[in-house]
């Protein structure tokens, strides 16, 4: 039978002298172990409380003009907060304080427990400046700033960090810090929905007085994140105070980079027929003319290839005022991928607003294509029903109709086939014997 | 500072005994809440029959 004790809880438990010795190893995982256990718990309780309060909340309502009522729940709530304030003490008292732990929850970047042993530790200057707290408290801030580069960009974690560990320059501005800091820098700028996006902008840039580069790169990045992805409208409204903000001019708007980033964004905003974002990027970052065409021609070619035309087409080519050669260029690079997937009825359309010349539609590579098409939707059941009523126009050579793999399908077909009407076009279509 | 490993295991258990502890007045909390929540369903109920009882006797 093992001895037993009580603990400070009055439980009963196992007593210390019952345990057997583990490794050192084993012993800082039992310390991380119970650190692990200590900090669900605390969360555990801080939940379950609001929760309380919550549901209490909610009574005391309803109870309002009832006294004896309303003192029982604020007895209730006395009783819930005490509780917490019980158990955190309880538990604060096993914390167990060492400094390992603290050097592997900073390694591991586990910020919650960090602040749970340091708070314990109270550590000497001397302490806090050794290379190994100070490596590790710099691993830590990389990943809180990484953190909260994909975030918020908040900068609460990161100067907490830096100012308990009292960190010195040295440590704070090496290349990988510097880096988090900036990305963390330029999320801030994209959270502009927040009140305290500027706020956290100078606080970051105060703890790390970034160099004029640094800002542009930035802005740079936080505006091609903007544009990306999830388009961020209140960006790019705003996109005038940001630049005051940063005491950016306009010539940085014609850097290469934010052309091109502004150039890829016009042209997606445009193929996903966003005309009003399209005009905003256009205007806000002042395309050039040819960055506007080059955008145009790629978003044509997407909405083509797409198979919509006439609808926003048109808009494309007025909007970015592509010359015929764009035009056609754009539609001789969609319209094989059509006719490959079999997609006649779409071809017929695009063809019809904009025509190509027959020398184009009979090169090898569009009959291939057409041949490709053809065979997919043949080897479909109701295939031949999507193909009969858009075949003529599109000029298809007779070596294609009359090929092997051709023949058999539409033999096949026309074997399905009962309606006398589509009997007598299928044979024609297909050059198959009476 | 490392410390003993039997504390660590000792704390494991004292962690483990005040978790019990907290749950054990944790529900009892709730349970609380619970009967407050009733009374004060009981008590609409009854204002309720009391003003319906009240009508009739004034039909």
């Amino acid at each position: 039978m093992p001895q037993t004790q009580e603990n400070p809880s009055g439980q009963e438990v196992l007593s210390a002298e019952s345990l057997e010795a583990t490794s050192p190893e084993q012993e800082a995982n039992d310390e991380i172990g119970v650190i692990d256990v200590i900090t669900d718990l605390e969360g555990k309780v801080f939940d379950a409380a609001a929760e309380n309060r919550k549901s209490l909340d909610a009574l005391s309502t309803e109870a309002a003009g009832d006294s004896e009522l309303s003192l029982s729940i604020e007895d209730i709530l006395k009783e819930n907060e005490a509780l917490v304030e019980e158990t955190n003490a309880s538990l604060n008292k096993e914390v167990p304080v060492s400094k390992d732990s603290l050097l592997d929850f900073l390694q591991s970047g586990d910020l919650e427990k960090v602040w749970v042993v340091f708070d314990q530790l109270e550590l000497s200057a001397e302490e806090l400046s050794s290379p190994e707290i100070q490596q590790a408290a710099q691993a830590c801030l990389v990943m809180a700033l990484e953190d909260s580069a994909v975030y918020k960009g908040e900068s609460f974690n990161a100067l907490r960090i830096m100012e308990n560990f009292r960190m010195s320059a040295d440590v704070v501005n090496v290349a990988e810090v510097r880096q988090a800091a900036s990305a963390c820098l330029a999320r801030s700028l994209e959270m502009r929905w927040t009140e305290i996006s500027f706020v956290q902008f100078d606080e970051l840039n105060k703890k790390f007085e970034f160099s004029r580069d640094e800002i542009v790169e930035a802005f740079r990045k936080s505006l091609e994140n903007a544009l990306s992805q999830t388009y961020n409208d209140l960006y790019m409204r705003t996109l005038d105070e940001i630049m005051q903000k940063l005491e950016l001019s306009e010539d940085v708007l014609k850097s290469a980079e934010i052309q091109k980033t502004g150039e890829e964004a016009f042209s997606k905003m445009l193929a996903s027929r966003n005309e009003q974002r399209a005009v905003g990027i256009k205007d806000k970052l002042h395309l050039s003319d040819e960055a506007v065409k080059k955008a145009g021609k790629l978003a044509l070619y997407d909405i083509l290839a797409d198979g919509d035309y006439n609808l926003f087409s048109d808009k494309i080519i007025k909007l970015c005022d592509l010359p015929q050669t764009e035009v056609q260029d754009s539609v001789k690079r969609a319209v094989p991928g059509l006719l490959a997937e079999g997609r006649f009825k779409d071809v017929q359309g695009v063809l019809k607003s904009y025509p190509l010349d027959d020398e184009y539609m009979n090169s090898l590579f569009v009959q291939e294509s057409t041949k490709s098409g053809l065979i997919t939707r043949l080897r479909e059941f109701d295939g031949m029903n999507t193909i009969l009523p858009h075949l003529e126009g599109l000029q298809v050579s007779d070596e294609i109709i009359d090929s092997p793999e051709v023949q058999d399908l539409a033999k096949e077909a026309l074997s399905r086939e009962t309606n006398r009407m589509n009997i007598a076009k299928i044979k024609e279509v297909f050059h198959l014997a009476a | 500072m490392s410390e003993p490993k039997t504390s660590l295991k000792q704390k494991m258990l004292n962690v483990l005994g005040i978790k019990k502890v907290y749950e054990e007045k944790n529900d009892a909390i709730k349970k609380k809440i619970k009967d407050v929540k009733f009374r004060i369903e009981k008590k609409k109920k009854d204002t309720k029959i009391a003003e319906t009882l009240d009508l009739i006797s004034k039909l």
